[in-house]
C-alpha cells in the first residue's frame, strides 16, 4: 500500500459541524483547510492506487454534505517540502536551486516572495513524464533537476494527473 | 498551585495529546499563527494563519505524525 498525497478541493466552507461530518464519513487521514484562499481538505491516503484513493476521497466528501469542485495534486511547494519530498537536506536543496549543483535551469518560482519562494512540483519534476508516451515531446526538453530528483514510484501521485487517467477518473465519476 | 487572590486566566491553549502535533503548534504560534483550542467531536482546534486561511487540528488523526506535516506545510504555505 503506498501514501497519495492529493487535495479535494470544495465549494463550501469547512466549519467545526462540516469537519465533524468529515471525521466521520472517514476524512481522518484528510485535513480541513478553509478561508479567503479557498476551501479544500488535503490528503495522505493509504491505497492499492491512486485512482481508488481519490475516488474513495470523493465519495466521502460528498457523503458529508461537500462538493468537490476539482482534485489537484499538491502542487506549490517550498524548498523546505521539496526536501522532505525527496529526501534530501535543506543545503543540498538549495544547491540544486541556485544551479551550484545539479545541471542547472532550476524552474522559475510561481509564488511567494523573495524569501520564501514556491514552486510548482510538477515544473520541477519536468523531466520524467516517461510513463506518459509522449517521448518525443518531453525528450527533447531538458532536465531541470538531476535524475535522483526525478519521480519516484512512489511519488507519482503528486504528479498532475495524466490525460488518461483523468478520462478514466471523470468516466468513473460520470458512472 | 495558586495562591490566594491570584486569579488564573485562560491565556494559553491547552496542549495537544500529541507531542509533535504539540510542537508543530507551537512552530506556528512562533511563526505568528493564531492556535485556537475549540475541543468540539474530532476537531481539537484550529490553527489561523494571518491571511485568514483556517486549518482544523484533530484530536486523533489517523496518523499523528502526518498531521504534524501537514500543520508546518500549512505554515510554510501562508507564512507572511
Amino acid at each position: 500500500m503506498k501514501t497519495y498525497t492529493f487535495r479535494l478541493v470544495v465549494t463550501d466552507r469547512i466549519d467545526d459541524d462540516g469537519a465533524n461530518r468529515l471525521f466521520e464519513a472517514g476524512v481522518e487521514d484528510g485535513v480541513p483547510e478553509s478561508g479567503p484562499q479557498g476551501h479544500s481538505i488535503g490528503f495522505d491516503r493509504e491505497s492499492s492506487s491512486l485512482q481508488e484513493a481519490i475516488l474513495s476521497a470523493i465519495a466521502e466528501v460528498e457523503s458529508a454534505g461537500f462538493d468537490v469542485l476539482r482534485v489537484e495534486p499538491d502542487d506549490v511547494v517550498s524548498a523546505a517540502d521539496i526536501a522532505e519530498r525527496t529526501g534530501r537536506s535543506r543545503q543540498s536543496v538549495s544547491s540544486l536551486i541556485n544551479g551550484t549543483r545539479g545541471p542547472g535551469g532550476w524552474p522559475r518560482p510561481v509564488a511567494g516572495n523573495v524569501r520564501s519562494p514556491l514552486w510548482r512540483w510538477s515544473d520541477i519534476g519536468a523531466g520524467s513524464r516517461r510513463s506518459t508516451g509522449r517521448r518525443r515531446s518531453t525528450r527533447t526538453k531538458q532536465p531541470s533537476c538531476p535524475r535522483s530528483m526525478r519521480y519516484s514510484r512512489r511519488d507519482r501521485a503528486l504528479r498532475p494527473l495524466g490525460a488518461q487517467a483523468r478520462k478514466r477518473l471523470l468516466r468513473q465519476l460520470a458512472s | 498551585m495558586s495562591s490566594p487572590g491570584v486569579y488564573i486566566v485562560h491565556v494559553a491553549r491547552g496542549r495537544h495529546p500529541h507531542k509533535e502535533i504539540n510542537k508543530a503548534l507551537d512552530g506556528a504560534e512562533q511563526a505568528g499563527f493564531e492556535v485556537v483550542e475549540v475541543r468540539k467531536g474530532h476537531v481539537w482546534g484550529r490553527v489561523v494563519a494571518p491571511n485568514g486561511q483556517e486549518l482544523t487540528v484533530w484530536s486523533t488523526p489517523r496518523s499523528p505524525e502526518t498531521m504534524a506535516k501537514r500543520i508546518r506545510e500549512f505554515l510554510r504555505r501562508h507564512a507572511r
